[in-house]
This record gives C-alpha cells, structure tokens and sequence, in this order.
C-alpha cells in the first residue's frame, strides 16, 4: 500500500521535499511480541478498540493500514489510583525477512501510574529488507502519569515504524523516553493531544543513524488545556552517509490560556556526506503563552576539540567519545540495568558491572 | 523619507481636502477617504494602523488600461506599448505559457480571491517619466509631496525613481553621483541603448520564470522599475531610492529592479511602496534581482505600506560573490497577503548575508513573510533576525530555509525569531527549515513566541508611564532590530507606524 506518512500539520516550500514522506509497505503478519508485566496491571487482548481512531504521529494512511488487519490489540491497564513501581516489559522481535506489524494501547485510569519498557529487536540475519511496525495508543486520565521508554536496536536491512498517538486528561503527567538505535529505514511518529488542563507532556530522544540508514520523524505536541507544558528534546548523531529529517511541531490552539511549549533539537554531524533536515515548527494561536525552540546542528565546539586534543586524544576518537556520551546521557535516565547493558551491547559503551 | 508631524500633515491636507467629493483642487478631481483626527483620538482601544496619510486616490483621466484579464493578446500589447526589443517580447510570451502551466502554491496564505481575469496588468499614466518634479502632472506629484518623496531627495537622497502605476513618472540620480559613473535608470531605458547589453545578459537570470507562478507573471508583464549599475570600488555614500505607488483600482504593479554592484563598490538602495484602499484586490507582484560582485556590498531596505486589498507576491533575490556581502533591512507593515521571501545566495567564499526584518499582521492580514538562504560556497556566513507582531485578528507566519551544500565547508548561520502576540485572537506561526548537508558546518536557530510582560509594563508604569505608553515603547523597541537599521527619516516613519498602531492599546 502507498501511503503518505509523517505529515507537518504546516507545510512549506515543495522544494525543500520535507512537508511529507511517503511509504510503500504491507502488513502480513502479526509481530512476535513478548512482556512481563506487574501483577497489578490488567492485561486484555482485544479485536477492537475505540482508541483505535485516535491521531497518531505517522497519520491517517498508516492507521488505516494497521487497523485493517484484524491484528491483535493487547491491551495494558491500571486501575483507578494504583501506582505501580515495578517496570511493565515488552519486548517486540521482528523477523528480518517477515512483514509484521502489532499495537499496543495503555489505559492508564485516573490518579494511576505506571513505567514501560518497549524493547525492539532483530532477529534472523537474512539479507532481505523485511517491515515491522508497532502503533501505541494511550488515554491518560486524570492525575495519571505513565512513562514509557522505547529502545529501538535494529542493525541490517530493516523497515521499522513506530507510531503513538496520546489523549491527556486534566493534571496527567506523559514521558516518553527513546532510543533509536540503528535500523535501515526508521519512520518514527508521535501525536499527542493535550486536551486537559495542567497535563504534560515529555519526550527526550536520542539517536545514532549511521552508514546508509535513514532516520525519519514527525513529532506533534497539541495544546488544548489550559497551563498545559509540552517538552520535544532530541539529540543526536549522524555518521557516514546517513540522512535524519526531524520535524517538530508545538500547535497551542486558541484558549490553552498559560500554555508552554518547548523543543530543542542537537545534532552532531560526524561525516561530510550525511543529510540533517530540520524543521521545527511552533504554530499559535493563543496570546498568553510561552513557545520556545531552539537548535545547534554542526561540529564540536572549536574549544572543546582543543581542550581534548591538548589531552592527547585524536580528533577520531573525541567524536566517538562525544557521540556515546549523547547516548549515555538518555541511558542515565531509564533506570533499568538490563535495557542499559542491552544498548551498551550495540554501541560499545560500559556495562554496570565494568563501571 | 523626510515626513512632517502627522499633525502638521493633517492640517496641510486640510486645505484639499476641505475642497472634496466632486470639488477640484487646481483643476483636478479630488476624492479623499475616512482622513483621521489621529491627535485628538481617544485612547480607549486598539487602532490598526492608521493608513489615512497613505490612503488617497486620484481619478486616472486619459490613463492608457489594457483589458482585464491575461492573454497573449494583453502580453503582445503590453509589449508594444512599451517598445520591446524582439527579445523582450518573446521572453515575456514565454512566461505567460509557464505562468499557465504552474499551480498556485499549496502551502500558504489563501489566494483564492484574487481573480487575475478582474486584474488590470498595465496602466499608464498621461505622462512620459520627468526629471524635473515642475514637470510631473499636478495629481501624480501631489502624490509623491504627500508621500515626501520630492523632499527627501532634496535633503537626503542620491537618486529617486518614482513609480505611478505601471511606469516611472519621473527618475533622477544628482551629477555627483552620475559622474562616478554609477547608472540609475528607468529599466525600459536600459534596454535600449549602451547597457542594453548588459541588462540582457543579467534580467531574470536570477528569479527566473520557472521559479514560482508569480514569477512567471512578472516575466510576462513586467513594468517599469530601475536599473542600477555601481562600477568597481565606487562608494555611493547616499541611498538611492525607488517609490512605488499604486493607484489604479483593480491593477496590479510588476516593477522589476536589477542592480548590479561591481567589485569593491557599496550601494544602498530604499524601497517604498504604498495604495489607497479599494474595494477591489490589487496585485503586485515585483522582482528584485542583485548581484553583488567580489567584495562589494549592497543594503536593501524596505518599507512595505501596501493598502489592506493588496495581494503583495514578490520575489527578492541577491547572488553574492567571494567576499561580498547583502545585507536587507526589511519592514513589512501593509497587504492583505503577503508572500515575501527574500532569498540570498551565497556563492563564492566568505560572501555574507543578512536578514533583518519586522512584520506587524493586522486585523484582515494574512502576512507570510521570511528569508531564504543558500550556502553555496565555504567560508559563508548568514545571520537572520525577524520580529514579527500579531494583532486584531492578524495572521503572520514566519517561513524560511537555511541551505548548506555539501561544499560549503565552514559555514556558519544563525536565525532568531521572536514573535509577539497582542491579543487571542491573532495567530503567529514559525516554520523554519534547515537542510544541511555538510558536518564543517555551524547552524543555531533559536524562535519564542509569547505576549508581552506584566513584569515589564509593571516596571514602566511604576516609572510614570501610562499602561498604552509603556506598551507602546514596549512594542517599539520591540521592532528596533530593524529601525537602528534604517536611515534616520525612515526609522522615525516606522516607528510613527507602530506607535500609531498602539494608540489605545489598553491589553
């Protein structure tokens, strides 16, 4: 199926071929999906749901797609007021050469709170570029928090999308952390409405695209609320010949009264062949706001490069250095050893136990 | 420009205008729209801003109008009308079959009311351009004296080329200048004669017709507009200016203007424009194309009045060359809708650009506004600055890119953008783009939005100010990124602009 994926809510110039992307991919399977969840959190899998018409980042094309294949939905959910501090753990393994797609949804009830793990892999070395695709939806209700961390370790040949859309009741508290570790086409989305007043949304991001791998995103913070705070912080590097394109948009629409909206994006260009696009975007329509974004996109500050190389270390190696510490950084705030020690697997760095 | 007080303005009117709606003055027919009594105005609400000095018209008696409408019949015409060479001529059939060919743009301001079947393409005055004001007929200099155009070359300017409808009505560059060997022409001129050469090898090489639909338009009926030449190492120390004024309802203005700034030389060139408000959609749709040749340097100002009918689609675009620098300086206040992006292209080592610009979206305005940058060469540097201001209901979109090509080893740009929002019901929107495409490259952007500070108002009112006034300095020094930028006379004309916006301003 064609489908047009990742669209800015705003275009722009045509030319600058950035307003949209398009993809081409089927669905033929259901994913392989793994978890280990707390006891009190209820799981149900489901044929039909009515988060299933909610806005997602990739849009509308690719929602039909996935709702199209009577896939599974498992459902995960937390009871009025329980606040769980056990991790809830999924783990997605998509098989190289297979087509495969699963959705996952989160009813988190008022008051509720939970932490999520979301684990993609690779499995099967074959040569083939296989698909695979995860759509989350979540209904955060009021007082509710629910923090999600998605690790993404993908290398070799491989189509990987993943979706989320997000509806925010009054007061609730919404974190996504993410790691998007390799994969040869990563078309990644995130929607969220920010419908009650005083919810809030977080996402820090960081990424590694390196040889000819493509990095894809469409983020969407929506303020309805009023004093609703959104936060789109991405970081970055792009080695080799790889090509990222981030577009960011913070939509404060008429009455989110005492809205804050922040996104700020660094990206460091390691190689002379790669491609940074950067869009990002802050519509308004309400007076009484705060919007802010900001980006540095570029080489190492000429200062820090002296300071290293006076050092001793070579000019190679303070890149490497710089580019795992904006890893790192994200490692320090998911606070689970056995996702730390998995992503130092792919990109070298120093397990608990060697620290 | 030179302008008197508003007041002392109103009261020089006063004397014309107390002869209006079917009285002449001097033999012609005057009608004069809504003129305000701008200092005895109560301050109790937000005012747009007050256009009254700009918005006067003049009956076009025995002016030439082609038909509505564009054909190749009206293009043919146009172009006889105007003595084209052959070249000209075919050049301008051309663009008219790309003009048909390409689509409105999908991604801005809606243009869905412009109808270019009701847009009249070409208008020319009763008159052959002058260089000598006395000689200008009476209504058209009217024009320019109210505009303070005749005055400001007096007192502050090298050139002047005043354009009324779709021809230059008079055109002038002082001895001084001229014997430098700087050329300021009318562009029909140019095409004839010594630097017909020279303007054929330069016009829209730039913007070409393929670029946009509206640039196909303009390829197709261009009119009037300036040729400027600046020769190797020459200095012109005294701004150049051209004044562009639309009079004619239901017409569209498409001047184009090329300057050339050869090696070492400097140039400063002004533009102002202005209407009177119809009922009707007025068009313009002008190109600006300048080269700035190795280490020479070229500021273009701008102040854009246009009336709230106009449909303002112009192209700008500056190629800069090894060492050389552009720097615009650009106040875009008037419009209906307004597509306006300058564009520079840096295109050999350590060429420069720089954008400054303010835009103030007022009820009824969908102003789309913002710059383009292209880094073709290593060692460029650009630097953006725009603040934009949304009121009664106004939309401004800030929209720009900053391209960096693979070869452009060592560049550096920057852009801030910061808006601010007067009301809720206004909008202000950032679209920045950046596409860079090598790793020896520095790119910062940085955007806020928000509304102005109780913190600050609370401190000038705490030092005697009233809430309006210490809102409206607010505001001024606000826009002060581009009136330090301005010639003296027209960052006071700016500032009358803004400050007359914020009379009554009580939040």
């Amino acid at each position: 199926m064609d489908m047009i994926i990742n669209k800015m809510p705003s275009p722009t110039w045509n030319w600058l071929k950035v307003n949209q992307s398009s993809l081409n991919a089927d669905i033929l399977s259901e994913s392989a999906v793994s978890f280990s969840k707390p006891e009190s959190v209820l799981y149900e899998s489901v044929q039909n749901s009515e988060l299933s018409e909610i806005s997602t980042g990739l849009g509308e094309d690719f929602s039909k797609l996935i709702n199209s294949k009577d896939l599974t939905i498992h459902r995960f959910s937390v009871a009025k007021g329980v606040k769980i501090d056990e991790i809830l753990r999924i783990d997605f393994n998509f098989d190289m050469e297979k087509k495969s797609a699963g959705i996952i949804e989160f009813d988190i009830e008022p008051g509720a709170s939970l932490k999520v793990i979301m684990d993609y892999s690779l499995s099967n070395n074959g040569i083939d570029g296989g698909f695979g695709a995860v759509q989350t939806r979540v209904r955060l209700c009021e007082n509710a928090s629910l923090h999600i961390i998605q690790v993404q370790r993908m290398e070799g040949n491989f189509t990987f999308v993943n979706d989320l859309g997000s509806i925010n009741k009054d007061s609730s508290d919404f974190n996504i952390t993410k790691l998007l570790l390799g994969g040869k086409n990563t078309y990644d989305g995130i929607s969220i409405d920010l419908k009650g007043h005083e919810s809030k949304f977080l996402t820090e991001v960081g990424y590694l695209v390196k040889g000819d791998d493509r990095l894809d995103i469409n983020y969407l913070s929506r303020h309805h609320g009023i004093k609703t705070q959104s936060d789109i912080e991405v970081k970055g590097v792009l080695k080799d010949r790889a090509f990222k394109i981030f577009r960011g948009t913070i939509d404060i629409v008429q009455g989110a009264v005492n809205a804050g909206g922040r996104e700020t994006e660094e990206v460091l260009l390691i190689d002379d062949d790669v491609i940074n696009k950067s869009i990002p975007v802050i519509l308004c329509g309400e007076e009484d706001v705060e919007g802010a974004h900001g980006a540095t996109i570029g080489k190492l500050d000429d200062e820090l490069l002296f300071y290293m190389k006076s050092r001793g270390i070579s000019e190679k190696e303070i890149y490497e250095i710089m580019a795992k510490a904006r890893i790192e950084e994200l490692c320090q705030k998911i606070g689970d050893r056995l996702t730390v020690d998995r992503i130092h697997e792919l990109t070298g760095g120093v397990s608990y136990e060697e620290f | 420009m030179v302008k008197e007080p508003v007041e002392k303005r109103i009261d020089i009117n006063s004397e014309i205008h107390a002869k209006n709606d079917g009285q002449k003055h001097k033999g012609i027919d005057l009608k004069t729209v809504n003129l305000k009594e701008v200092n005895t105005k109560e301050k109790t609400y937000v005012d747009d801003i007050d256009r009254s000095i700009y918005d006067f018209r003049f009956e076009e008696k025995d002016f030439f109008r082609v038909e509505g409408g564009l054909t190749p019949e009206i293009v043919k015409q146009i172009s006889k009308e105007k003595n084209d060479p052959e070249w000209m001529k075919e050049f301008r059939l051309k663009s008219l079959n790309i003009y048909n060919k390409m689509p409105v743009p999908d991604w801005g301001p809606s243009i869905d009311e412009l109808n270019m079947d009701n847009i009249v393409t070409y208008v020319r005055p009763n008159t052959d351009m002058k260089g000598d004001w006395s000689e200008v007929p009476d209504d058209i200099k009217i024009t320019f004296e109210r505009l303070g155009i005749p005055e400001a070359e007096r007192t502050s300017l090298a050139g002047v080329g005043a354009q009324f409808d779709s021809e230059l009505v008079y055109h002038s560059v002082k001895e001084e200048v001229a014997a430098m060997g700087v050329i300021y022409t009318d562009f029909e001129s140019s095409l004839h004669g010594k630097y017909a050469d020279m303007v054929k090898k330069y016009f829209m090489k730039l913007i070409t017709p393929g670029d946009h639909k509206f640039a196909a338009l303009h390829g197709a009926v261009w009119s009037g507009g300036s040729f400027v030449y600046v020769p190797p190492g020459v200095n012109v120390d005294i701004p150049l200016q051209s004044y562009f004024r639309l009079n004619a309802p239901g017409a569209g203005q498409f001047e184009h203007t090329l300057i050339i700034v050869d090696e070492g030389a400097y140039l400063h060139f002004i533009e102002g424009c202005s209407a009177p408000k119809y009922n009707v959609a007025n068009l313009h749709a002008g190109a600006v194309e300048i080269f700035v040749k190795k280490n020479a340097r070229v500021r273009y100002s701008t102040i854009e009045n246009w009336s709230k009918n106009m449909y303002n689609l112009n192209t700008k675009r500056a190629i800069v060359e090894e060492g050389g620098a552009i720097e615009w300086v650009s106040g875009s206040f008037g419009s209906k809708v307004s597509y306006l992006y300058p564009m520079s292209i840096l295109n050999g080592s350590g060429a420069k650009a720089e954008f400054t610009g303010v835009t103030f979206a007022g009820e009824g305005q969908n102003l789309d506004t913002g710059a383009k940058i292209l880094h073709n060469a290593p060692n460029t540097s650009s630097f953006i600055n725009i603040r934009s201001i949304s009121k009664s209901g106004g939309i401004n979109t800030y929209r720009s890119s900053v391209v960096i090509a693979k070869h452009a080893k060592n560049s550096k740009s920057a852009v801030s953008c910061q808006s601010l929002m007067l009301d809720n019901i206004s909008r202000s929107d950032t679209i920045p783009a950046m596409d860079i495409r090598t790793k020896d490259a520095d790119v910062g952007h940085e955007a806020s939005i928000g509304r102005i500070s109780d913190d600050s108002i609370f401190y000038l009112m705490s030092r005697g100010l009233s809430e309006e006034d210490a809102k409206a300095l607010i505001v001024s020094g606000f826009a002060d990124n581009v009136s330090k930028e301005l010639p003296l006379e027209y960052a006071v004309e700016m500032n009358n602009l803004i400050r007359l916006e914020m009379i009554g301003s009580i939040g």
